[in-house]
């Protein structure tokens, strides 16, 4: 357990309750606590089919047997373990004004609270067009926080195209589990497809958005020559007085409410997070409303 | 447009200054920011680049611009006419004695003309202009088209005269002041029947009352006066004094006449708006200088409740007349009461200095007296010392009056008929020594007048009154009167003095210095021709230092004009106008300017909250 970094004690323990929420069956291949689509050897039962002579006597449904004056073998679903991943935005923007902190601090406890409930979970660190692993598929605590420590070094810089980068993960699964990707959005990049792509591939998608206090309500004034951090050719000249705030904030309206729309026309869960809001009251509350976290 | 401070505008560089901080600053500060993205996204909901919003900028900046050019235009203060709304009026004031007549409550009628002119003035349009002339004593131009709220600082110094008032005179002046359609008023104590290009406001009060005594005079030689007084706007009772050489006349003392009614003391009882005479004799004065006339009241105006009079007003004309015969001239000269007359048979017999006229008759001094005037009737022999020589005796004829004399023959020979007057015997003038013929018998003359060589008057008479019927006529005392007027002139031609009233003492040719003892008693001397002013109401003495220590001393009383006293003025007779020349051009009014200089700041003071408020509302 990682003291005094993005993980503390008492921010486990506020985790230790949650859950991921997982909307739709996994196809896997490990064991778990997760429904499949598979029959198998869970409590919770499935189906019936027709005894074969050999079937294990203990599965006769003997009440059916008496009814119907049949023998009837009950079928149980199978229980297999999600296999997470976490896209993590590795821009330079992300690492202004807090963000990258809450980012990386959602995406630990995202992936505690996939090691927690035996799951697994791994971490992609977006950058430019690619896709690093960050660590391998992780499992237990024990591994965790060892992949924890990883995270703790990540260097948010440059420039990232999630609508190529997403797709550039060698490894993106198949159905298996949650692809959470954690960024801002502020990019022209077509991380609309990205997502597009993820759910085709039968994963269930989460976006996870962090945007600082500055960036939903500026308290820039004047006349002033704005530059991208990410890029500092990409500038703007612009004159802040009532009427241009007032336009901003018409924007950022619009650009969360087209995110919102598209991910509730494609199921997608999305949570907006603030960089100076608590991260455990946010996955409780938001969370939790977004379901995302149960 | 004009402007007081043209170089202010030289501010308007300021203009440059503001337009080019607006086009050179260094506008955006750079700052860097997380993503661009969503501010370029705000672009796409800005109406910045709309033309309201365009205007909205450029309208901030021109406000700037507008207020820097007011500020620069207020310094410059610039100034717009304003035609056709101001008009020009004019004021007379009547500044006579009676305009000093004071009602119950002391405000007396100049001060009410000052008031109404005031108000009037303030009545006029904005931008109007003011010509006052106050009709004192002199007429004066109190205000020559100045503007009116310059006025009541022009009317305190405004003063009320004691005299007549010189309305032809200030009439006169507004000839110069008014034109066109300009207004005029005159402010008196009187109404006009008839007036023309000008109105008359009559300021008479309704408590007023005066108690004015008009006049004093001697009834006989020592004792008896008549006086007459007049209680202006009611019926008064009122007691007098009656100091003779500044001695109280007790009324025991004193026959007391009112209205032919005698009276027990000086109570008399005065009607209204009527004239009492009143006759007093003083039973125990033998003689006197002067007496003084005095009414114990408190009325609208002190000035006239006294009078004075003077035992000799004329001035006393010492004379020496050296004749064996002075008869015909004695007779002549008693007529004369300011002649102080001595006689002598012969000049032996007395010393022939300090007198102001010397008659010779029948004989001549060794020398010609220098310090006055000289008749020389019928002389002996030729006056070398003035060069007259005179010829034979020759029978004469009528006597008549030289024609084609100057001035001086003139009044020699003024109120002259000469009917029957005729000299039977008289001697030639061979040569008349710079005398100049005022009377002849033909051709030749009998009567001549110049200067002696001290310059004072000079006549020569080439025969003896008692060959000429001269003496026997009445024309006698008349060319008697002429010669003394001629030798020995009044210092004043006038005998009754008015307060206002110009006087032109004339002095004797041997005069050194002329004083004049003004009421209080100050003294001041008058230059040659100059002219003495009575002011106030009182005594004034004229003194004439003359050669040898003499003086001549002349007593006078000037008074308020007796209608001034008169509560009740009459209506004016005649019609009341300002004269015009014929012809006259009609000249254009004079514009007005109005001065922006408030106007601008508060239109500065306007843009600066309109600008003030657009910012902040564009920033906040």
């Amino acid at each position: 357990m990682s003291e005094g970094g993005i993980l503390t004690g008492a921010f486990l323990d506020a985790l230790q309750a949650l859950d991921l929420y997982l909307h739709q069956p996994v196809n896997g291949h490990y064991s778990g606590e997760r429904p499949s689509r598979a029959y198998g050897s869970s409590t919770e039962f499935a189906d019936y089919r027709d005894y074969v002579p050999g079937d294990d006597l203990r599965r006769i449904d003997w009440n059916l047997a008496g009814r119907f004056d049949k023998y009837y073998i009950k079928r149980f679903m199978d229980e297999k373990q999600a296999r997470n991943r976490i896209y993590l935005d590795g821009s330079a923007s992300m690492g202004q004004d807090g963000k990258g902190l809450t980012a990386l601090r959602l995406a630990a406890a995202l992936g505690y609270l996939s090691v927690a409930n035996m799951d697994s979970v791994s971490y992609r660190l977006l950058s430019g067009s690619g896709c690093a692993a960050l660590t391998d598929h992780i499992s237990g605590k024990e591994r965790f926080f060892q992949g924890v420590q990883r995270l703790e070094k990540v260097a948010f810089q440059g420039t990232v195209d999630l609508g190529r980068a997403v797709p550039g993960d060698a490894d993106p699964g198949l159905g298996d589990g949650v692809s959470y990707i954690l960024s801002d959005l502020l990019t022209q990049s077509d991380w609309k497809g990205a997502v597009k792509e993820l759910l085709g591939r039968g994963r269930q998608v989460a976006v996870v958005q962090v945007l600082s206090p500055e960036e939903l309500e500026p308290s820039v004034r004047g006349a002033l020559g704005l530059w991208d951090v990410e890029d500092g050719k990409n500038r703007l000249r612009v004159e802040v007085d009532r009427s241009a705030l007032k336009a901003y904030s018409q924007a950022v309206d619009f650009f969360l409410q087209d995110i919102r729309r598209f991910c509730a026309a494609h199921q997608v869960g999305y949570m907006m997070v603030r960089s100076d809001e608590r991260v455990e009251e946010v996955l409780l509350t938001k969370g939790c409303a977004e379901e995302l976290i149960r | 447009m004009k402007f007081v401070y043209p170089a202010g505008l030289w501010a308007l560089a300021g203009v440059l200054v503001v337009a080019g901080v607006y086009l050179f600053r260094r506008k955006y500060e750079e700052k860097p920011v997380s993503s661009v993205y969503l501010w370029k996204l705000a672009q796409n909901f800005s109406k910045r680049n709309s033309p309201i919003q365009r205007l909205k900028r450029a309208l901030v900046a021109a406000l700037q611009l507008l207020s820097v050019a007011a500020a620069c235009l207020m310094i410059a203060q610039p100034l717009i006419p304003v035609p056709g709304a101001q008009v020009h009026y004019a004021a007379i004031v009547d500044a006579s004695a009676s305009m000093q007549i004071a009602d119950g409550q002391g405000v007396s009628r100049f001060q009410r003309a000052l008031a109404a002119l005031e108000q009037d003035v303030a009545r006029l349009p904005w931008g109007s202009s003011v010509s006052v002339v106050v009709a004192g004593d002199q007429a004066q131009i109190l205000a020559d088209h100045l503007p009116k709220s310059q006025v009541g600082a022009a009317l305190d110094q405004a003063r009320c005269g004691l005299g007549q008032g010189s309305l032809e005179e200030a009439l006169a002046l507004c000839r110069d002041l008014v034109r066109g359609e300009d207004q005029a008023c005159l402010y008196t104590d009187r109404d006009y029947a008839q007036t023309v290009n000008i109105q008359a406001r009559n300021m008479s009060g309704q408590q007023e009352w005066n108690l004015s005594v008009l006049s004093l005079e001697a009834a006989d030689a020592s004792q008896g006066f008549t006086a007459q007084v007049v209680s202006g706007g009611k019926d008064a009772v009122v007691s007098f004094d009656l100091f003779v050489d500044g001695v109280l006349q007790p009324a025991s003392m004193m026959d007391i006449y009112a209205g032919g009614e005698k009276l027990a003391d000086l109570t008399v009882h005065c009607p209204k708006d009527q004239v009492v005479t009143l006759s007093l004799t003083a039973r125990q004065v033998s003689g006197y200088a002067q007496v003084r006339l005095v009414a114990n009241v408190e009325d609208g105006l002190a000035a006239d409740n006294q009078y004075q009079l003077f035992s000799a007003p004329e001035g006393t004309v010492s004379t020496l007349l050296v004749s064996q015969t002075p008869f015909f001239l004695s007779s002549a000269l008693s007529a004369f009461p300011q002649v102080d007359l001595q006689t002598a048979a012969s000049p032996q017999d007395i010393q022939a200095e300090g007198y102001d006229l010397y008659i010779f008759e029948g004989c001549l001094p060794e020398s010609l007296p220098q310090d006055g005037a000289l008749w020389l009737i019928n002389p002996p022999a030729t006056v070398e010392e003035i060069g007259l020589v005179l010829g034979e005796a020759l029978r004469g004829v009528s006597m008549v009056p030289v024609e084609g004399g100057d001035e001086r023959a003139a009044a020699l020979q003024r109120d002259l008929s000469l009917d029957r007057a005729a000299v039977a015997r008289f001697r030639e003038v061979v040569q008349p020594g710079g005398l100049t013929p005022v009377l002849a018998c033909g051709q030749l003359p009998v009567l001549l007048a110049g200067n002696a060589p001290s310059g004072c008057a000079l006549i020569a008479v080439p025969f003896d009154l008692q060959d000429s019927s001269l003496p026997l006529l009445a024309d006698f005392v008349i060319l008697v009167r002429n010669l003394l007027q001629d030798g020995v002139p009044p210092m004043l031609d006038v005998q009754d003095v008015t307060c206002g009233q110009a006087l032109y003492p004339q002095t004797l040719p041997l005069c050194q210095k002329l004083y004049v003892q003004l009421p209080d008693l100050s003294i001041r001397v008058l230059e040659p021709g100059a002219a003495l002013l009575p002011e106030t109401p009182g005594a004034y003495t004229l003194m004439q230092e003359l050669p040898g220590g003499r003086e001549k001393i002349l007593e006078i009383y000037a008074h308020i004009p007796r209608e001034e006293g008169l509560v009740n003025q009459a209506e004016a007779a005649g019609t009341l106008l300002i004269p015009r020349d014929t012809g006259m051009v009609q000249q254009t009014p004079q514009v007005q300017f109005y001065n922006l200089t408030p106007l601008l700041a508060g239109l500065l003071l306007l843009l600066l909250i309109v600008e003030w408020g657009m910012y902040h509302r564009e920033k906040y």
